[in-house]
């Protein structure tokens, strides 16, 4: 009922069960607590509170969200008012707090949420979208070889997306689909892939969704995995479906591509058994009262992939399979000032026949293993709610130790096996000072093979963060952050049998330092930032082979307003090795600025130079680049439901040059003038 | 663990054909390779840049072969694989090698599986060494030769060449192709990056805009995967940022891509990000060109790859949304990226100006997508404090968060990247100021 105001007023007897800060305060609406109200209907919400609670000002929240802005306060009444944004249709509570300065966040209570969606409680939404591009190359200098200019408005590429929803009786679609598309093959989505046969209009994902209850099938672009040794938020094309059995129980299935995958070819993902992974896993919440307090969850992994790196990612890939089965436990005190997570897993796996590495040969092969892997994190709050002269303290400290078997392999990850590691964190906090420590061990070689390079690695870390802003409340303190990182790498012996000299084996020690320090209101943010690396090489016959890095970069971004903003930088890298001498210098500066004199004009223009010189051995490069782009929406041309073109023009010059003790001087100059429009249709 | 005598009998037999090998002068017009032996993975992949001298301009390289043992390869020269042992020959798609001025250039990129398989021959008390053997063909009806760099069996850390073996790039959504609305900014993205060895990791970010030529295949190889003399000769595309990064002995790395909001999304279309490597001092990936007979000098090869690095795209113009102006400098403020949050802080999330707005919706969620916290703040308003029991939501997980700019019809006019944050568990926070300003 547009506009109408509902008068009828209840008094919640719950609204006095709470808090102690609530017992004086009675919580009413105007409107029945059973009654369902429209998105757009107007509704009072009314405290009564003590005099000494006057002060504080009111929140409302639902479920999850503040939707204190929503509403309009008055004295003890929060109105709420039709708006464009509306209340989250279905059965909510709404709860009321106190927020004040000395006492935070109290609750007051909460009372019943009723919320009819604007279709009746069905919806149906489509939502098409399309992008026409068109673009072409005005000039250039020197011209391609073989001669690929496109004219303007010659070469079209095309983007459409389509999303829905449609929910009836309890039961949601959601659909998503997105295709590219073009004349020019170099910009197919699977170019990389298949350079001679790409397809120029290609599938780039779709997600298509049945939800009912507690309950979901999903099909395209899904995630499945949470075992840190045996599957992990794996992403690719493939189904899933979950459901849950109250708060207690959440069974997850998914069978999905080895590698992620674009196109319209194997449109499920999992038409291919040998690039395919499937899992499931079940999640028992044991104290279902108390989320998270005592979780176990099963997870069973079945896969084989082929040497494909997939969309996205590159790869020294082989063909593999593997099946694994795996436990993972999580478990706090109420208070949680106590957590432990751990897992365990075994993985059955090999390398299976490849023809790309055998080329005809017989190889020896290998044979399947089965191997383990485990962690456990202990996370516990020394320091908690304690305060020194006004100044909250916090101390955690973290325990964590992992043991990943020789050979130990599973599909879905690249779990870096044949490694044991104990590893210390403490982390705390002064005010609003964060201060971070970790020591860690770690060794490989865990089968004792005599003929194998056994490495120790001991690294420790420390980090400071001060917000300066926030302690001092003044604009111009800045925030200074520092890290500190110490990593020993020795070999243990030299290995018998195994080809192995005394110059072989390493012994390492690297520091790395970096200071950042950075200022920002709201017109402009500077940044400042050192980094600094040694490697100092303490094996047998190297110990001269040493190598100091060092980077400086000075970030100014500026923005006066909204319709302008300007950044430059100014870089220089430091790289010098002790044992040839070489002591190579980079320095790089660049501008970019963005301008918006009308509402439909933005103006950007990009420079950047960099250079780099060595003397001992004679090398140069040096290299500057421009480039100015005028984009240009088209607001005298309005197409279907009032979408705009919008055309642009680009000039880029580049020069480059180099020359060494391997290298003749090289020399490139180039410029180009690209223009393009587009039209989108939504 | 006992050794037949036919096992001790190989044994002997490669070393002594190693110390052969070794100490042998070359003879003229005997074909080098730089470095004769290398560190090399035990569990996973590893590459390795290697330089071929002495062709003279009459010899091809043919195929290369993995080995657990040589033998003498009369009447042609040099050791060549003992065809009971091979592991594996080098694959079509990992071959990047080149031949310029009679320099051979050869990336050599060994699969974890051939690994493996001489893992397999140390736990069975043989060698746990390998080798690589390349074969040259004559073209004047000279004997074939054959070339050999021992691989040691370690662990991947230091004194292993720095090279890239597994490169992943993502934004933070997951999606294969990111869409964007024209003037919103897209979310953070990364690279997910397994490498060997330590040393710096040095390059650049570049993005392809639409209507600019896309880059080839060569121009997507790291630097150092090139030969010396095709160095700097790629061709370079419009510089988003640079970096320059300590890579430790750890052999995984993520490293965070371009500040989002340096990236163009004024006009529709679609953006190509190429991650560029450039190549870096590494003692232990060197060839010294005089010791292969290739020159004078020695080349590095910090951070080899055998393979192009892969690309990103966004596309700007599809998303629903359909935003005004000034979405480009609609950013986050505070809390700073990664930041770690205690319970005492006084936590304040803030972010830029942006006009044309009727309210801000602040979400706050765990990087899986689990939506902890959302909060309407006015449109004026660019600050928000949150309720102390945000910290037992969080429950010690890392978060991200955003802003949303809404217009009066209540569709989005702009949003921010998201930002992570890291929360230390907790059950309360001390006293705050009020919510919102």
């Amino acid at each position: 009922m547009p506009g109408a105001i509902l008068r009828a007023v209840l008094l919640l007897a719950s609204a006095a069960q709470a808090a102690s800060a609530q017992d004086a305060a009675i919580i009413s609406r105007t409107a029945r607590p059973d009654a369902w109200i429209a998105p757009n209907d107007t509704f009072d919400v009314v405290i009564q509170r003590r005099q000494e609670q006057r002060s504080a000002r009111l929140a409302a929240v639902i479920g999850t969200t503040d939707v204190t802005a929503l509403f309009t306060a008055h004295g003890d009444t929060l109105t709420y008012r039709a708006n464009p944004i509306g209340l989250p249709a279905g059965e909510h509570k709404l709860t009321l707090y106190l927020v004040d300065y000395l006492n935070g966040w109290t609750e007051l209570g909460e009372i019943p949420l009723r919320v009819r969606n604007r279709a009746g409680f069905e919806t149906a939404s489509v939502d098409p979208a399309i992008v026409f591009s068109s673009k072409g190359q005005m000039g250039a200098e020197p011209r391609p070889t073989p001669d690929v200019r496109h004219a303007p408005l010659e070469d079209v590429s095309v983007t459409a997306g389509l999303q829905s929803m449609h929910t009836r009786e309890g039961v949601s679609l959601r659909t998503q689909a997105n295709m590219l598309g073009g004349s020019n093959r170099e910009e197919a989505l699977r170019f990389a892939e298949r350079p001679l046969d790409a397809p120029k209009i290609d599938l780039a994902d779709y997600l298509v969704t049945v939800e009912r209850g507690a309950g979901s099938i999903s099909l395209g672009h899904v995630a499945f995995g949470q075992h840190r040794h045996l599957i992990n938020g794996l992403t690719s094309r493939g189904a899933s479906a979950s459901a849950k059995w109250g708060p207690v129980a959440t069974l997850s299935l998914a069978a999905l591509s080895g590698t992620s995958v674009v196109g319209f070819n194997n449109l499920t993902g999992i038409s291919d058994p040998d690039h395919r992974i499937a899992g499931g896993s079940l999640a028992l919440e044991l104290l279902p009262q108390r989320p998270g307090g005592l979780r176990v969850e099963a997870t069973a992994v079945d896969g084989s992939i082929l040497p494909v790196a997939g969309f996205g990612r590159s790869a020294i890939a082989d063909a593999e399979a593997s099946e694994g089965l795996g436990v993972r436990f999580q478990a706090s005190d109420a208070g949680q000032r106590h957590r432990l997570e751990g897992g365990y897993s075994r993985s059955r796996s090999d390398y299976l026949p490849d023809s790309a590495l055998s080329a005809g040969l017989r190889l020896p092969g290998v044979t399947r293993v089965a191997r383990n892997a485990w962690y456990a994190d202990l996370t516990t709050n020394l320091l908690r709610d304690v305060a020194m002269a006004g100044i909250p303290l916090t101390l955690a400290l973290a325990l964590r130790t992992e043991r990943v078997d020789p050979l130990y392999r599973t599909v879905p990850l690249g779990v870096r096996s044949d490694v044991g590691s104990t590893e210390m964190d403490i982390t705390g906090s002064i005010g609003a000072v964060a201060v971070r420590a970790s020591v860690a061990r770690l060794r490989d070689n865990l089968s004792r093979i005599p003929s194998l390079l056994t490495t120790d690695t001991k690294a420790s870390s420390f980090g400071l963060e001060v917000p300066g802003s926030s302690l001092v409340r003044q604009a111009w303190f800045p925030s200074i952050s520092v890290a500190v990182q110490r990593i020993h790498q020795a070999g243990r012996n030299v290995p018998v049998n195994s080809g192995f000299a005394e110059t072989h084996v390493p012994d390492q020690l690297s520091a790395v330092a970096s200071v950042a320090v950075q200022w920002m209101t709201n017109f402009w943010q500077l940044r400042v930032q050192a980094n600094q690396s040694d490697q100092d090489n303490r094996q047998v016959g190297r110990e001269s082979a040493d190598l100091l890095n060092s980077s400086y970069v000075v970030s100014l971004g500026v923005t006066p307003s909204p319709r302008v903003a300007l950044t430059m930088d100014v870089g220089i890298d430091g790289a010098r090795n002790d044992e040839s001498g070489e002591h190579l210098r980079t320095g790089r500066w660049s501008a970019t600025s963005r301008l918006q004199p009308f509402d439909a004009t933005t103006v950007s223009a990009t420079y950047s130079n960099t250079s780099a010189t060595e003397q001992v051995f004679g090398i140069e490069q040096a290299n500057n680049d421009l480039r100015v782009e005028w984009q240009q929406r088209l607001p005298f041309v309005r197409l279907y439901r009032g979408n705009v073109p919008q055309a642009f023009i680009r000039y880029a010059r580049q020069h480059f040059s180099s020359s060494g003790p391997i290298v003749d001087r090289v020399r490139q100059r180039s410029w180009s003038m690209n223009t393009g429009l587009t039209i989108p249709l939504r | 663990m006992t050794m037949t005598p036919r096992r001790c009998l190989r044994g002997y037999a490669s070393a002594i054909l190693m110390a052969i090998a070794l100490l042998v002068r070359p003879l003229p017009g005997q074909i080098r390779v730089n470095p004769t032996g290398v560190n090399v993975s035990g569990q996973s992949a590893t590459t390795v840049f290697l330089t071929f001298g002495g062709l003279g301009g009459t010899y091809r390289a043919v195929e290369a072969l993995w080995c657990g043992e040589l033998e003498s390869a009369v009447p042609d020269v040099g050791s060549r694989c003992n065809p009971a042992t091979v592991y594996g020959r080098l694959p079509l798609q990992y071959n990047r090698s080149q031949l310029a001025t009679g320099v051979f250039t050869d990336i050599m990129s060994i699969p974890a599986s051939v690994a493996r398989q001489a893992y397999d021959a140390a736990v069975r008390g043989e060698t746990s060494s390998f080798f690589y053997v390349r074969r040259f063909v004559g073209s004047i009806g000279q004997p074939d030769q054959y070339v050999s760099v021992t691989c040691r069996l370690a662990g991947g850390g230091a004194r292993v060449p720095l090279a890239l073996t597994d490169v992943r790039l993502s934004f933070e959504t997951d999606a294969p192709v990111l869409l964007v609305g024209a003037g919103e900014s897209p979310s953070a993205l990364t690279a997910d990056i397994r490498y060997n060895g330590t040393g710096r990791l040095i390059g650049r970010w570049e993005i392809v805009r639409p209507g600019d030529e896309m880059p080839e295949t060569r121009d997507l190889l790291t630097e150092a995967t090139l030969a010396p003399t095709e160095r700097g000769t790629q061709r370079r595309f419009e510089e988003l940022s640079r970096f320059n990064v300590f890579l430790p002995p750890t052999g995984r790395t993520t490293l965070r891509g371009p500040d989002p909001s340096r990236l163009p999304v004024v006009g529709e279309g679609v953006y190509v990000i190429l991650l560029r490597i450039e190549v870096s001092d590494d003692k232990e990936g060197d060839s010294n060109l005089a010791a292969a007979g290739a020159g004078s000098s020695t080349v590095h090869s910090g951070a080899v790859a055998g393979f192009p690095l892969p690309t990103l795209r966004y596309v700007v113009g599809t998303a629903l949304t359909s935003p005004t102006t000034g979405g480009q400098s609609f950013r986050l403020l505070a809390p700073s990226a990664d930041a770690r949050l205690t319970p005492a802080q006084n936590v304040t999330f803030a972010w830029s100006v942006q006009t044309n707005v009727k309210m801000h919706r602040l979400e706050i969620e765990t990087r899986d997508g689990e939506r902890v916290f959302e909060a309407y703040v006015p449109g004026e308003s660019r600050l928000y404090h949150p309720p102390s029991w945000l910290f037992e939501r969080a429950n010690g997980r890392p978060l991200r968060w955003r802003v949303l700019a809404l217009g009066g019809d209540g569709r989005t006019v702009a949003r921010t990247p998201w930002r992570t944050l890291l929360t230390d568990p907790s059950t309360t926070m001390p006293p705050e100021p009020c919510c919102t300003r």
